[in-house]
């Protein structure tokens, strides 16, 4: 797998900030409004560790948004990089678009027209996968038999293409846009493999779950991976309907 | 440059009819009232490709189209025999790479960001379009105020660049993957949705000067044909036997 040495020493795991919180000042490295447990920004995140692109990371705290963050990020969401003092870009999959048209180096998109194109497609339709994933984490009770329908088929679609190219990854040996875009849903369902309507059975989806093992074995993907303890407990706080406490990790870290 | 007369109005093929043979013309695979695919429509247009429609009965889907589209749905295009690329804005980028001859995406990074950008900032924008047809009830403040920021967002953009267009002095990519839905809310007549010069002054201008657009003006749909349709989504089932009725 991949065996990039990687000589940027990213701090993920520092706190949230509030209202109330000041902006950092920008000091001309690249940075990633954040949001430790968001599976939309941590696309951004997988292709700036993919593409070994120097930057910082400022979490922002959703439930309590910092004055300053529309100023960065017109709709007030993560992710959004700023990428020279006030010139910010937002939309994960723009963000990621525009880092692998800025950097050329580890092209994450396919250059050929029509395989690009089939890159987007799979990305399209994962949608099932985030919605139910929402679902489940949020309106539990809305979960119906359709879907949990739409969901299976996602998964089949892109077992589907996995087969079909017979490679490693989608996008070949070492992981591209669409794994990389499509990752963040399959880590976190990780954390609710007890639930029968979202857990890989293992006779029908072999080819995924060996997939599913060799992402995570991607350093652009382990260096950012959340301890599932930790993501479980994250996630519990939706079900209680509780604020969620982004500074979990940074509690963990703290206490070794 | 003359533009290619394409014959947007062939009847809507459903369970049944056969699928045309390959005639080796860039196929779109259409639904005369769609508004997703409408956006090939007006990329292809614009881009002034020779292309062929086949409309497709969405009410009594073809046994066949599921081989041409992955999720079923138009539009879908065929750019080889059995090589179909679906989702509008897929379709237009992939379009824009493979016919560069008349670009309608910015080549600077951030510029075609922003374009990205803001065709994701209309989202509120149908979503209020579709509620208004469809389901009216579920319309509460939140939806309206996502409608207005969004209206708030395009005229922001439409200042700040100061030319016609969001393309410039000529229609570009956001211009043509909004278009359907201002066509759309300028066809009800319904007050909520009204885009009003006293707020709005760029974006009527801007609407107007779309209207003219050759792309745009060739694929009109007729208002006849457009009350029709919002008439049967108002009975609250939408019972048509056929996309045919409509039209």
């Amino acid at each position: 797998m991949s065996a990039i040495k990687d000589s940027r020493n990213i701090n993920f795991n520092i706190k949230h900030l509030r209202k109330g919180d000041p902006l950092p000042p920008f000091n001309g490295k690249l940075r990633v409004y954040n949001m430790r447990y968001c599976p939309y920004a941590q696309r951004t995140i997988l292709a700036l560790n993919a593409k070994q692109i120097d930057y910082e990371v400022v979490n922002i705290d959703l439930i309590d948004k910092p004055e300053w963050l529309t100023t960065k990020s017109a709709f007030a969401k993560v992710p959004a990089i700023e990428i020279a003092e006030d010139v910010t870009i937002y939309e994960s999959l723009v963000t990621v678009e525009y880092l692998d048209e800025v950097y050329p180096k580890r092209p994450l998109l396919p250059q050929d027209p029509l395989k690009k194109a089939l890159d987007k497609i799979i990305v399209e339709a994962s949608a099932p996968i985030q919605s139910l994933f929402i679902k489940i984490l949020k309106f539990s009770d809305t979960v119906n038999e359709e879907h949990v329908a739409a969901y299976h088929k996602a998964l089949d679609f892109i077992q589907e293409q996995l087969k079909n190219r017979g490679t490693v990854f989608l996008d070949g040996s070492e992981p591209g846009y669409a794994d990389y875009m499509i990752w963040p849903w399959f880590e976190r369902l990780r954390a609710f493999a007890h639930d029968e309507r979202v857990r890989l059975e293992p006779s029908k989806y072999s080819l995924l779950l060996e997939y599913i093992d060799n992402m995570l074995k991607d350093s652009a993907v382990s260096q950012y991976l959340i301890p599932l303890e930790i993501l479980a407990k994250f996630h519990e706080a939706y079900t209680k309907k509780e604020r969620p406490n982004y500074e979990l990790l940074n509690e963990c870290l703290k206490s070794f | 440059m003359v533009s290619p007369k394409i014959n947007f109005n062939t009847k809507h093929l459903g369970k049944g009819d056969p699928l045309p043979p390959w005639s080796g013309k860039l196929r779109v695979y259409n639904m005369r009232l769609c508004p997703f695919a409408q956006r090939t429509i007006l990329t292809l247009n614009a881009k002034q490709i020779d292309y062929e429609v086949i409309n497709i009965d969405l009410v009594n889907k073809p046994e066949w189209l599921p081989t041409k589209s992955i999720f079923g749905k138009v539009p879908t295009i065929e750019v080889e025999d059995g090589v179909c690329i679906c989702e509008s804005l897929i379709i237009a980028e992939y379009l824009e790479e493979v016919y560069p001859e008349i670009p309608l995406i910015s080549k600077d990074p951030i510029k075609k960001a922003y374009e990205k950008i803001i065709i994701e900032a209309s989202e509120p924008i149908f979503v209020m379009y579709f509620k208004v047809m469809r389901t009216p009830d579920t319309i509460n403040d939140e939806t309206l105020m996502s409608y207005h920021k969004a209206l708030t967002f395009f005229e922001g953009q439409l200042r700040n660049r100061g030319t016609r267009f969001l393309g410039g002095e000529k229609p570009g990519f956001a211009d043509y993957m909004i278009w359907p839905w201002f066509e759309r809310i300028q066809s009800m007549n319904d007050e909520k949705l009204k885009i009003k010069s006293a707020k709005f002054d760029l974006l009527v201008a801007y609407i107007e000067n779309m209207y003219k657009d050759p792309a745009v003006s060739q694929y009109l749909l007729p208002k006849d044909v457009m009350d029709k349709l919002h008439a049967e989504y108002k009975t609250g089932k939408f019972e048509v036997q056929s996309i045919e009725d409509l039209l």
